[in-house]
């Protein structure tokens, strides 16, 4: 099922994240501007791209003239930190397949972290609507182009974010979603193991693994965790 | 000749991040719905929080612990996803401004 009045739900439930949004996109301005990006190439990268983190790890890496390897490099480093979405595409499954398959691999282009929890917390709620999910993502999409343009003309006011907190974003607000998903007859176990496993995954193995590790391997202990009601 | 512009970066970029996008539904048309692959998905986004969440706090530090316990303890409070931003991220900033 799509209605828009769901999909104005999933616009509304993105309003409390929108600071944190703007704010980092207009970052993500900044550093294209200071690239020597254009402000077509910079705000068309997160059309493209969108995702965060990763464009601006991208970002990091630009390089004035671009061999093949450092091509393949940025490639690598874009599919590690957003490895987490192949799970997250995977949970929606039983979701989106409610669609046909064309609408749902084009609902899919709107997934983000934000819009996959927000979705997952409606679902909680006994929402079934795929509006609010595609609501919550183009809205995040059209903001996260738009506030691309304040940052790349007024690179000096944003300063270092950091200050704010701003580069933490990410882990605080999954703190806080993490609240809304916690089952008591089962989290308890599994979350520890996931906390055990990524915080271990991490100091051994570089990159971004640890999230895809630890998620896997204590769903996979949720797997045979039957029910106990 | 041959050179790469920032287009060709960006386009491939963008293929990854849609391969990506794609591929956990796309492996999951294929795979039946047994009650533990159920389960499986409804473990999922709780596990996958944590994973990313507790790394990342624990190596960045304690100013990091700290803004992520109180953003969990005003959302379990409030229920509310800003206030729980908003107080995790003045805790943070809050500490660092006084250098810790």
């Amino acid at each position: 099922m799509f209605s828009w009045r769901a999909f104005g739900d999933g616009v509304r439930a993105t309003f409390p994240l929108l600071p944190g949004v703007i704010t980092f996109s207009a970052v993500f301005g900044t550093m294209g501007a200071s690239k020597g990006l254009t402000i077509i190439e910079t705000m068309g990268m997160s059309f493209f791209v969108y995702a965060g983190l990763s464009q601006m790890m991208g970002m990091q890496l630009w390089q004035e003239v671009w061999s093949f390897s450092s091509l393949l490099s940025v490639m690598l480093v874009v599919f590690a930190v957003n490895l987490r979405m192949v799970l997250m595409g995977a949970a929606l499954h039983p979701h989106l397949s409610q669609l046909k398959p064309h609408q749902a691999y084009s609902a899919l282009l709107t997934m983000t972290d934000a819009n996959f929890l927000l979705t997952v917390k409606y679902q909680k709620e006994g929402g079934t609507d795929t509006g609010y999910f595609i609501g919550a993502g183009a809205i995040l999409w059209l903001v996260w182009m738009v506030f691309n343009i304040p940052g790349y003309y007024a690179t000096a006011m944003l300063g270092d974010v950091k200050r704010f907190g701003f580069d933490l974003f990410l882990p605080i607000f999954f703190g806080a979603m993490a609240v809304n998903l916690f089952e008591k007859h089962r989290d308890y176990l599994l979350w520890t193991i996931a906390a055990g496993v990524s915080l271990t995954a991490s100091y051994l193995l570089e990159g971004y693994w640890y999230i895809v590790i630890g998620a896997i391997s204590a769903s996979l202990i949720g797997g045979f965790y039957e029910r106990a009601e | 000749m041959n050179a790469l512009n920032n287009w060709h970066i960006i386009a491939a970029m963008s293929m990854v991040t849609i391969g990506i996008r794609w591929a956990g539904f796309f492996i999951m048309e294929h795979v039946p719905l047994t009650p533990f692959v159920k389960r499986f998905l409804q473990a999922l986004p709780g596990t996958i929080l944590v994973s990313t969440v507790v790394p990342i706090c624990f190596h960045t530090g304690w100013v990091a612990i700290l803004g992520l316990f109180v953003a969990i303890g005003v959302m379990i409070l409030t229920k509310r996803d800003f206030f729980a931003l908003f107080f995790g991220l003045l805790t943070i900033s809050l500490l660092r401004l006084y250098n810790y």
